[in-house]
């Protein structure tokens, strides 16, 4: 298990550290924080999920600067959430501690997330010690895992035999719209073939 | 009747298809054009408002970014894309053109129903409309590097079946509108004669014709152009501005860009510097009213893709200043007959005229010694091509008729790894 450990900056505020990697900016994470959010691109959808809580300075500059947005957050690490609570002092919503992949796959935020194609950002100095497992989270959140792309072919009435997957099992990078086209355009039941000029086009986007 | 074009590529291309949508609507009089553009590009609805009765627009970027971005489920893209379809599927279409002739508007042409497609479309993975020998030979021979004599313009309608408006043989004669319009700056840093030299021009060209000149520019522009021209020949603004500005231009001097298409639509004259890979001889000017000059390099026509082959700017430099400002005061002048003195004097010059007539469609007549005879035999092999085409696209619509009176289809599509599918018409040289 990772060891968090806190470390009080010169404003007062207290930053958690895993594993030796700080989980925000030392001495200015409020900084940070707002240029995160300055820096993404809200412009697919006003309801999104974060991956990680750590410090929280960033969900409060994402309240802040788009007080519109429906946030839902993913860490970890219950340990954080009594930290934020107490130097954010503000509410948390939508906080989901998830301290393995099954349970998020598990999860009525998974299902929410990939029904509503639910963008995903990421707080990356959050991730600290816990890369691969946040990692795993965004390749399934985003349908960039096998699992993620079988869930929305099924999702679309589209069942996917395990023959036609092997040869995804193995792939290391993350799945893209090639590989989803490349799935349904091999897939002989009727409803793929109607729906595969929709995927072929927007391979063509990326090509 | 209600139609639906699809046209997605860029600008340039959707203005020098302008011709084919004013033939539609002499063909269906009567009829509601609807056309599909990106999003990007819609500035193109004050140059169309004439022809087109509803822009649609595909968003095309934010797919894409759908597509690439990390924060983006991957199938965000097919559930927007889908819900697009279905909004335009609310539409009854009689005819569906594909005027982009690439994979991604084939795919999306399959997927909106219409009582009849023309042009490329793929229904289940199987590309269909590709039977055309015109569209065979615009597959083949569009964007090869020789001249075959044919304009964009002009092949898409011949694929398409879609009669163009004829034009008038008269020549421009020298008109009283009062402007000047220079466009310095294209798409591509290798396409651009050097800005000095349009300086120079901008302040000798209103002595010599009594014209204002004005100088136009994209709003990204307006830096790079405000150092090299007076304030108050400048005119920074976004394309819709441009249509108001041609109405009383007398002639307009500019590199490849989307602006010449734009002042074809409006007959205005024009004399384009066709520098780096440009390719006047494919899409330059639609128009009876064109001049170009094409630098005489052995580098040129250089790749689209591709930087400048040379430590320096050789096609810019052979483009001499005196030679632009005469060249530009010949077409003031509309004095015809002193064009072939000028190209004796400018050895180091390609220069063509172009012209639309009836029958023979769009040519491209060189006044250069030099070609002059290669063109003379393009121009004629251009004839045999049409009469060659024109014979097998006929006996393909016998063929069609006989195969729907036996209730057998003559086209049964090109599998998607078959042969004659467009990889996607990337380079128009807009």
């Amino acid at each position: 298990m990772n060891t968090l450990t806190f470390s009080e900056n010169s404003e007062g505020y207290l930053i958690p550290s895993e594993d030796g990697k700080a989980l925000s900016h030392l001495t200015q994470p409020q900084t940070e924080a707002e240029n995160w959010v300055s820096a993404q691109d809200f412009s697919f959808s006003r309801e999104i999920v974060v991956l990680g809580l750590g410090t929280g300075f960033h969900i409060r500059a994402l309240k802040e600067m788009q007080p519109s947005l429906k946030v839902h957050v993913i860490d970890t690490r219950d340990a954080l959430l009594p930290i934020y609570r107490k130097q954010i002092s503000s509410e948390l919503e939508n906080y989901y501690c998830m301290r393995s992949l099954e349970e998020l796959l598990d999860s009525e935020l998974f299902t929410l997330s990939l029904r509503k194609n639910l963008p995903v950002y990421s707080f990356l100095p959050c991730w600290a010690a816990q890369d691969d497992l946040f990692y795993s989270f965004w390749k399934n959140l985003t349908g960039r895992s096998l699992y993620g792309v079988v869930w929305h072919f099924a999702n679309m009435g589209i069942e996917l035999d395990e023959r036609s997957l092997e040869s995804f099992k193995s792939q290391k990078t993350p799945m893209s719209i090639k590989e989803a086209t490349e799935i349904i355009t091999q897939n002989p039941s009727e409803l793929a073939q109607e729906s595969r000029s929709y995927f072929e086009a927007l391979r063509e986007l990326i090509r | 009747m209600k139609i639906l074009v699809i046209s997605l590529l860029r600008l340039g291309d959707v203005l020098l298809q302008v011709p084919l949508l004013r033939g539609l609507k002499e063909r269906y009089p009567g009829c509601e054009i609807h056309l599909m553009v990106n999003r990007q590009f819609a500035q193109v609805e004050g140059a169309v408002q004439d022809v087109v009765d509803k822009i649609l627009f595909f968003e095309r970027e934010l797919l894409q970014n759908s597509c690439a971005k990390k924060e983006c489920n991957i199938f965000w893209g097919y559930e927007r894309l889908r819900s697009d379809v279905q909004e335009i599927k609310q539409t009854e279409y009689d005819l569906l053109y594909n005027f982009t002739h690439n994979r991604l508007s084939a795919f999306l042409a399959g997927l909106i129903p219409a009582k009849e497609r023309k042009g490329i479309y793929a229904i289940r993975g199987n590309f269909f409309g590709l039977s055309n020998p015109w569209i065979q030979f615009f597959n083949r021979y569009f964007g090869a590097p020789e001249a075959m004599g044919f304009h964009y313009t002009e092949l898409l309608a011949k694929s398409l079946e879609i009669p163009l408006p004829y034009f008038s043989l008269q020549r421009r004669l020298p008109s009283v509108k009062t402007k000047i319009l220079i466009q310095p700056l294209t798409s591509d840093s290798k396409k651009n004669w050097n800005l000095k030299n349009f300086s120079m021009l901008a302040k000798i060209l209103p002595d010599i014709s009594g014209c204002e000149v004005v100088v136009l520019g994209a709003p990204f522009e307006k830096q790079i152009l405000q150092g090299h021209f007076e304030e108050s020949q400048l005119k920074i603004c976004p394309l819709v501005d441009v249509i108001d500005l041609l109405k009383e231009t007398r002639l307009l001097i500019t590199g490849d860009t989307s602006i010449k298409h734009l002042a074809a639509l409006f007959d205005v004259p024009t004399l384009e510097l066709a520098l780096g890979s440009s390719r006047p001889l494919q899409v330059g000017a639609y128009s009876n009213n064109s001049v170009i000059l094409q630098s005489r390099v052995e580098c040129g026509p250089c790749p689209h893709s591709e930087p400048c082959s040379r430590s320096y700017h050789l096609c810019g430099q052979n483009l001499r200043l005196d030679a632009v400002t005469t060249a530009a005061n010949l077409m003031l002048q509309g004095e015809r007959d002193s064009w072939t003195s000028f190209a004796q004097a400018h050895h180091e010059l390609n220069i063509f005229m172009t012209s639309i007539r009836p029958v023979f469609g769009w040519s491209i007549e060189s006044i250069s010694p030099a070609s002059k005879e290669y063109f003379d035999h393009v121009n004629q092999r251009k004839m045999m091509v049409v009469g060659d085409l024109d014979r097998r696209h006929q006996e393909m619509l016998k063929e069609d008729r006989n195969a729907q009176r036996t209730g057998k289809l003559p086209d049964g599509g090109a599998q998607a790894t078959g042969k004659g599918v467009p990889g996607g018409h990337k380079d128009s040289g807009i």
